[in-house]
């Protein structure tokens, strides 16, 4: 079920009121679904020799395949990583502001590596290679996102139950372990410790698309497989800046099966593409969860 | 109301005095979003299926050209761009010509432009890179070094879809301050310009203000122009008069627009009513 905010209220407010509104505890995942869906998509993504696969919202809704171009770092790729860390350092009150947020996260990025090492692909190789200009792009954009993230809920009466970042819900998935389902999530609420309920909140670029709930429904999906001893998440709210929308996605077992189809449809897709032979999507194969 | 400030006072006369800000109506933007609903409302009688009109601000306020009139200098309009994230992120910026070519070939989004300056030879170099460092002056001039606090953003994108997504007014927020408003007004914009300010510039910041209005839920504070080029700057208080000013001019450029696309259209509601 999609909840809309109210439309007097100021934005952040009205975001807040869609994550904390009263709700029953939701199930668990169903063991038996999860294997279900598990041998499932094994059998369909493809194989090792192809490389990881990860299957997130965009490529379940779009049924795009993995992009042929090789990966590599810019200010737009990086703001999401370096805006969440800036972000919850103004949230924790470490920081003064986003954009002194990001300078601590950057450099935090960079200290971690001189510690450890790193690989060359590595965010921290790229950031510590830039000349003064591409600093500046990468400031600029990772502060932008980390304000619309602080922007986009009353975290002030939110108080330590909202955790910004702190990592997507990923998932491997059992026997094809080179394959993930990954949820994009920004923030995630806990509306009640003690029964484990919680809310997530995704900030996402552009206009909101006709298929909003199904992006939401698989963040929810990835976030009920990486969380087996928790309920599946109350809901998920969607904002987007752009255009100033928010939407909520109560999300209900027949959310959860809807993004098992689209996620199961991309690894046929995905295999199809790597001219494997592919076994067709079942409409009726309804994973129904219990 | 247009104000006539110096350039180096420029952000502090956007940010203003806080005490004097104007309480938010919480119900204004859902208002005027009905209102300018209700008046495109004939307008898919008009777009042909599945087409979707696109009016970015510089569109509404000049219907009858065909391009962005930036897009002449679309080179040194991209280049002055990359300087405001530097402004942002340093509060100066060094060679003005390498920063933002860095900046830009990070994003590795203008490689045709990259190219092209990549082969310019040293005299046409050294002629970009003057032309731009004035640019460069007057924004350094003009935004100075903003406080973090006030939250500056660059390059915020801002849209309203209209008519279940049938119309999209559109823009690029070059300079975005202020946290978003609760009980105040508190935002501000302002549009960096490669170009001298003209009359149609009030209409596009009076569109940048209703679409914010709208996509924010708050009436901003202020909205205004910056021209690299001149120098010369211009601020507008945003108000109820300018909003509906604006809608006004949105429905207009809207069905001139539509009919200009579609002219075989043209006898529908928008049309006859702002014909």
């Amino acid at each position: 079920m999609i909840r809309h905010p109210n439309p007097v209220a100021p934005k952040a407010a009205g975001a807040t009121e869609l994550v904390l509104a009263p709700a029953a505890v939701p199930e668990r995942l169903a063991a038996a679904t999860r294997r279900r869906f598990s041998s499932e998509l094994a059998r369909r993504v493809p194989g090792r020799s192809q490389g990881t696969q990860r299957f997130d919202s965009w490529r379940a809704t779009t049924q795009g395949v993995s992009p042929s171009t090789p990966f590599a770092w810019s200010p737009r790729i990086a703001r999401r990583t370096l805006g969440l860390g800036a972000a919850r350092r103004v949230q924790e009150g470490t920081v003064p502001s986003p954009m002194a947020g990001v300078r601590a996260e950057i450099a935090h990025v960079l200290d971690q590596a001189t510690r450890r090492g790193t690989g060359r692909a590595s965010m921290a190789t790229w950031l510590a290679g830039l000349p003064r200009g591409a600093r500046g792009a990468v400031l600029a954009e990772a502060a932008t996102f980390a304000t619309d993230v602080l922007d986009a809920l009353d975290l002030a009466s939110l108080g330590e139950s909202a955790t910004i970042g702190g990592g997507d819900p990923t998932w491997a998935v059992p026997g094809a372990p080179w394959a993930t389902v990954r949820g994009r999530r920004d923030v995630e609420v806990a509306l009640d410790p003690s029964t484990g309920t919680r809310a997530l909140l995704c900030l996402r670029a552009g206009a909101i698309r006709h298929d909003a709930g199904d992006d939401l429904g698989i963040v929810a999906l990835a976030d009920a497989l990486a969380h087996p001893d928790a309920p599946i998440p109350t809901r998920v709210v969607g904002v987007w800046p752009m255009v100033g929308r928010s939407m909520s996605l109560e999300v209900r077992p027949a959310d959860l099966d809807r993004a098992m189809r689209l996620v199961l449809r991309a690894a046929d897709v995905a295999r199809q593409a790597t001219a494997s032979p592919a076994a067709p999507v079942e409409e009726g194969a309804c994973l129904q969860v219990a | 109301m247009a104000r006539n400030i110096p350039i180096t006072e420029l952000v502090a006369a956007l940010r203003g005095d806080r005490a004097t800000r104007p309480a938010v109506d919480p119900m204004l933007a859902g208002g005027l979003r009905a209102w300018l609903e209700d008046e495109l409302a004939g307008i898919e009688g008009i777009l042909g299926a599945d087409v979707t009109l696109h009016l970015p601000t510089w569109r509404i306020a000049q219907p009858e050209l065909p391009e962005d009139p930036e897009a002449d200098q679309l080179a040194l309009s991209v280049l002055v761009h990359a300087l405001v994230a530097q402004h942002l992120a340093f509060g100066d910026v060094l060679d003005p010509l390498a920063d933002a070519v860095d900046a830009l070939d990070a994003g590795r989004a203008h490689e045709q432009l990259l190219e092209r300056i990549g082969a310019l030879d040293a005299d046409a170099t050294r002629l970009l890179a003057d032309e731009l460092a004035s640019h460069d002056e007057v924004i350094a001039a003009g935004i100075g070094r903003i406080p973090t606090s006030w939250l500056p953003r660059s390059a915020v994108p801002v849209a309203l879809d209209l008519c279940g997504g049938r119309v999209r007014a559109s823009a690029m927020v070059d300079l975005l301050l202020g946290a978003p408003a609760t009980t105040v007004s508190s935002t501000c914009l302002l549009d960096v310009v490669t170009q001298p300010i003209g009359d149609h510039h009030v209409v596009q910041l009076g569109s940048l203000a209703l679409i914010e209005t709208l996509r924010s839920g708050a009436a901003p504070l202020r909205v205004a122009a910056l021209s690299t080029f001149t120098g010369d700057h211009l601020v507008l208080e945003v108000d109820d008069a300018l909003l509906v000013g604006s809608l006004e001019r949105m429905v207009e450029a809207a069905g001139r627009c539509a009919r200009a696309e579609h002219p075989a259209e043209s006898g529908s509601t928008v049309t006859r009513l702002h014909a």
